[in-house]
């Protein structure tokens, strides 16, 4: 009730109509700054709602960009985990694009290189990335690159025909193909991957060992 | 009872009145506030889980892969030779365990123990030595049938990977 009285004096200095003001015990003042402060509330709550459900569309965004980059991951992890005697296995692999809410094609990058697989999605001016590592040794380039790369620097191309001349641990062979592997290769959304196991053979003039590699190109 | 709820229902002074919202409002933020703590504790128990579940199933593929590695396989594809894990585990077969971890990408930090399940049989299949200091150890096992020696005895047992990776900081 002070608290009223002080309110009432304060109008009454700035107002003319101080009588009406001082007279009136609807308690209207305190009505309209109760009702503002709840507006004020009210707005601020829905500003948090709002920005909630905004994070909530990000974290969906986020999580298929990571289905994209695990699923791919798992693709090439699989092929790498066939032993098979006869055939070298090998597959094409097609991006899911119709299982995908958020994510446009056009704004999603993805990039493969001898340690990981990468996507970005450019999100209005925001870049989202979702990184998985491979399991397997994995090289960026189609069996013909991958050859001809062997024979210019070995002068044999690894086939079981043309063993590569290298002596145990075989650094200067994995080495060569680990620093090659390093770029990225980016990929073509619309186009399939073509993943397939190869192996690179190795002699020290006794025997020949084989040291497998997953291709994975377009 | 009717003498009071009359007094209060006539009263007009508006003590209560204004401060109901208030009430009301701090009642809405503190069950926002709430909501939106639970909300986020649920989401980062779903994170960790499956990033949990996404490290056990590619230990698991570790396994399952060395499980049907040709060097170690036995009389048939499904049982592993213990005469195979005697020598790739033996320190003189550089070269043998050389190629068993090649294949695997150079940044997986990762070792194979292999037993039989009474536990008179251990090998450990290791590729220099692995530091298990400060970092976390993910493993998965993968029940198999361990070939003993050349009368074909066939014993229970498990291949257990160990990925060691390094913690979230």
């Amino acid at each position: 009730m002070k608290k009223r009285t002080e309110v009432k004096t304060t109008i009454s200095a700035f107002s003319v109509n101080t009588k009406e003001l001082t007279g009136d015990n609807s308690a209207w003042t305190d009505l309209i700054l109760s009702k503002t402060a709840l507006v004020f509330a009210t707005v601020v709550v829905l500003a948090a709602v709002y920005s909630l459900a905004a994070s909530s569309s990000d974290i969906v965004k986020k999580n298929e960009l990571e289905v994209i980059t695990l699923d791919l991951t798992s693709n090439i992890d699989s092929i790498g985990s066939i032993h098979s005697n006869t055939d070298k296995p090998a597959t094409i692999y097609f991006f899911d694009t119709s299982s995908r809410q958020l994510i446009d094609n056009s704004k999603l990058k993805i990039s493969v290189s001898g340690e990981y697989v990468s996507s970005t999605f450019a999100d209005n001016g925001r870049n989202m990335s979702a990184v998985r590592t491979l399991s397997y040794r994995t090289l960026p380039f189609s069996p013909d690159e991958f050859r001809n790369m062997l024979n210019g620097k070995f002068a044999a191309d690894g086939n079981i025909n043309h063993p590569v001349h290298s002596l145990f641990p075989y650094t200067d062979v994995t080495d060569f193909l680990a620093i090659a592997a390093a770029d990225d290769l980016s990929l073509n959304t619309s186009k399939g991957v073509r993943i397939e196991k190869t192996s690179v053979f190795v002699t020290d003039g006794n025997e020949v060992n084989e040291l497998e590699y997953i291709l994975v190109y377009q | 009872m009717n003498l009071n709820i009359s007094s209060f229902t006539s009263d007009e002074k508006a003590f209560l009145e204004p401060n109901n919202d208030i009430i009301v409002t701090a009642l809405v933020v503190i069950g926002f506030v709430v909501f939106a703590m639970i909300l986020s504790k649920t989401f980062i128990a779903f994170n960790d889980n499956s990033q949990a579940l996404e490290n056990y199933e590619h230990a698991a593929m570790i396994a399952k892969d060395i499980a049907s590695y040709p060097s170690l396989q036995g009389s048939r594809p499904e049982l592993i030779s213990a005469e195979a894990l005697d020598r790739i585990a033996s320190p003189v077969a550089d070269e043998e365990r050389y190629l068993l971890f090649h294949h695997f990408s150079a940044n997986m930090d990762f070792y194979v123990e292999a037993g039989t399940d009474d536990g008179n049989y251990k090998w450990i299949i290791e590729q220099g030595t692995v530091s298990q200091q400060g970092r976390d150890v993910i493993a998965a096992s993968l029940p198999v049938v361990i070939e003993l020696g050349s009368n074909a005895r066939c014993v229970p047992g498990t291949i257990t990977v160990k990925i060691m990776q390094n913690k979230w900081k």
